[in-house]
């Protein structure tokens, strides 16, 4: 196999900003936070105002905490536009499961078996738990396809000679769920996921890939829901004391419904004065003036894709000669998306870019400058510089200050609501 | 830099499709007072459907004549019409089915247990990795699997018998899908489903839905999916509609030459597993 044969080599001409391009680099990653953060404040303080300023990353999850930290000491308030989408989470969908069973009078097994698919786990977890799938799908089988209360399962499942000791607990469990209090509403479902967090996490952390990519995603909706069950409680609470709802599941799963869809850091108010934080993918056709880029390292952007079709197979229909023309293509396979997520970022700004990289990772090891800055003419920002830029009464380094506008008085250019 | 978009000679697409590089002004030229929509804008990206709405807000624009969206709800809208069933299973529900499939002996754990060499059962996130990125690849149309199974002979061994089971495999798990759910395995299944209705009706499905709709745009990809070539390819061919691809700065040029080839299957929407 040749190695970038031209006929899938992605352009590099559109790297090529028509504004200029100051690169930072530090030693750790905190340190690069640190430093974007502090451009973010100096481009303020000459004037800039914040909804002119975003920071990118190609993947937030490994930024998200030293730039919350970074802006919270440079005085900044960030909003992260994250990727997460809590209603496609498991354990989302297990509180909504439970919710629509208990407000459900007479379930049928589907209703009453779908929280045990989603990975319900009992609180002092002693047997196999979640379920195993066989063990679920038998029981689904021999249960009869009516609805009934959910005292009559309980019984029906008492008598039957076949019942698996860890389903009868289950919805014993479910026949002493008590009726739905403000208090008890968060108890139930905070239960739940504390119990989800101490026995499907480590499951999960132990059957995953080394990337631990699905052990981060549900980390991450566990902290989530966490959240959720708290806005739940209180929102609960307000409109049963303003005659809004009654006590009821249905209500507790709507709010669940409608609390959930929310972004998180979604704007309340156009005019909140917060900083944009993004992942590369979301920048696609935004102007804004000042764009800064963090984590131009090798690996990190671009990333390897991970495929199941074996590269040689890739790069056939890449390539697409003969049959494999018909094929359509993933330019993931060969760095297509990081192309075009750099090439949309930098695309994006109006006035300057300042891309920040880091040298060593956690474990010292050396990190590499990312490639997809070979083809752009950046401005290094000597260490004397950084060294201000990092001081508490810092200056703007002189790569920088060009793309601040002549006579200071800086007209938006920014797309944002206004 | 491509400061703004271009649009790029593409004899060989057919017709009324029309490919545009880098920017999205002529998109935003659009834009005009209306009661009525007169554009579908296909943006699977949430983020990049609001992204254009600030473009337009900030440049006075009005939003009146757009329709943003993204490719399922479009299926959706257009089955609705027609009065056929729209629910389809999302990822989460699809995990749990394929665990529960996968612990059977059946075609589709034999075949992913060759092919990847442990309990399928516990393989769920690869194997919905292998049923997307063929999907992405064929849209299991018959010419594009054949396509596909010819592209795998050419290839060295295992290599070959390797792949062969996972589109084996693959295949046998949409069918397993399909038994199980009344709802649709997947949102491209939606689309493959409201793609045939286009064809049988006769366009009739689409110009019920979107009366006034003149073009329909696919906008913000990295990799434009046979699902949506053949969604496209029904609509432009059975509709007085056109269509515009507005593809990215590093991926548009090469995707622009790429895809013509894989424009224009017969029937698109078909598939090889009924």
């Amino acid at each position: 196999m040749t190695d970038t044969p031209s006929a899938i080599r992605f352009d590099a001409s559109n790297v090529d900003p028509d504004v200029p391009v100051a690169e930072v680099e530090v030693t750790t990653r905190y340190q690069e936070a640190r430093a974007a953060m502090a451009v973010v404040a100096t481009l303020r303080e000459h004037g800039v105002p914040v909804r002119d300023i975003v920071v990118v990353a190609r993947n937030l999850d490994g930024y998200e905490e030293p730039l919350t930290r970074a802006a919270i000491r440079q005085g900044v308030t960030p909003v992260f536009w994250t990727q997460i989408d809590l209603v496609e989470t498991e354990l989302y969908r297990l509180i909504v499961s439970l919710c629509e069973l208990f407000g459900d009078a007479e379930p049928d097994s589907e209703v009453l078996l779908r929280p045990l698919e989603l990975g319900w786990t009992p609180n002092e977890a002693t047997d196999e738990w979640p379920l195993p799938a066989e063990m679920l799908a038998e029981t689904s089988h021999r249960l009869p396809g009516d609805s009934r209360p959910i005292h009559a399962w309980n019984s029906l499942l008492d008598e039957a000679r076949w019942t698996d000791r860890r389903v009868s607990e289950y919805v014993e469990w479910v026949a002493n769920t008590p009726e739905p209090t403000p208090t008890t509403v968060a108890a139930v479902l905070g239960g739940v996921v504390e119990s989800y967090r101490k026995s499907v996490l480590s499951d999960r952390q132990a059957a995953d890939s080394p990337a631990l990519l699905e052990t981060e995603t549900a980390a991450r909706a566990t902290v989530r829901m966490e959240t959720l069950v708290e806005q739940v409680e209180s929102k609960y609470n307000q409109r049963l004391s303003d005659g809004w709802t009654n006590e009821s599941w249905t209500a507790v799963q709507g709010m669940c419904e409608s609390l959930a869809r929310q972004r998180p850091g979604r704007r309340e108010h156009a005019n909140a004065r917060a900083l944009d934080i993004l992942e590369a993918n979301d920048i696609w056709a935004r102007e804004i003036p000042y764009v800064v880029i963090v984590g131009l390292v090798d690996g990190e952007w671009p990333i390897r894709t991970e495929s199941t079709i074996p590269p040689e197979l890739q790069h056939t229909i890449l390539v697409g000669d003969g049959p494999a023309g018909r094929l359509a293509p993933r330019t993931a396979w060969h760095g297509g998306r990081d192309r075009d997520q750099i090439c949309d970022t930098i695309a994006a700004a109006t006035r300057g870019i300042i891309a920040t990289r880091h040298a060593l990772d956690v474990d010292e090891n050396r990190q590499f400058r990312s490639p997809l800055l070979d083809h752009l003419d950046t401005e290094l920002i000597d260490r004397a510089a950084r060294q201000q830029l990092l001081n508490t009464d810092r200056a703007l380094p002189k790569q920088i200050e060009p793309m601040l506008p002549d006579d200071g008085s800086e007209i938006s250019g920014s797309d944002l609501d206004e | 830099m491509r400061a703004s978009s271009e649009v790029v000679d593409s004899e060989a697409f057919p017709e009324p499709v029309i490919v545009h590089v880098g920017g999205v002004e002529l998109l935003l030229e659009w834009a005009e007072h209306a009661s009525t929509v007169s554009n579908v804008v296909i943006a699977p990206v949430e983020l990049h459907r609001r992204n254009l709405k600030l473009r337009l807000t900030k440049a006075n624009l009005p939003l009146d004549g757009f329709a943003f969206t993204g490719p399922s709800a479009v299926a959706s809208h257009v089955l609705e019409t027609a009065g056929k069933p729209t629910k389809a299973l999302d990822r989460v529900d699809r995990l749990a089915l394929l665990g529960d499939i996968l612990s059977g002996e059946n075609e589709p754990t034999e075949c992913f247990r060759l092919v990847l060499g442990k309990d399928p059962a516990q393989s769920g996130n690869a194997i919905e990795q292998a049923r997307r990125e063929l999907e992405v690849t064929t849209n299991y149309h018959p010419a594009r699997v054949r396509s596909f199974r010819q592209a795998v002979e050419s290839a060295s061994s295992p290599i070959d018998v390797d792949v062969d089971d996972l589109l084996d495999g693959t295949l046998a798990v949409e069918r397993a899908l399909r038994c199980r759910s009344k709802k649709a395995p997947s949102d491209g299944e939606l689309v493959r489903r409201a793609t045939r209705t286009i064809i049988d009706t006769g366009g009739a499905a689409w110009n019920n839905t979107y009366p006034s709709v003149e073009r329909i745009a696919l906008v913000g990809l990295s990799t434009v999916p046979a699902t949506l070539v053949d969604l496209l390819t029904a609509v432009t061919s059975r509709c007085d509609v056109e269509a515009h691809l507005f593809l990215r700065g590093g991926t548009g040029l090469f995707l622009e030459q790429r895809l013509a080839d894989v424009w224009g299957v017969p029937n698109p929407g078909r598939v090889v597993v009924t």
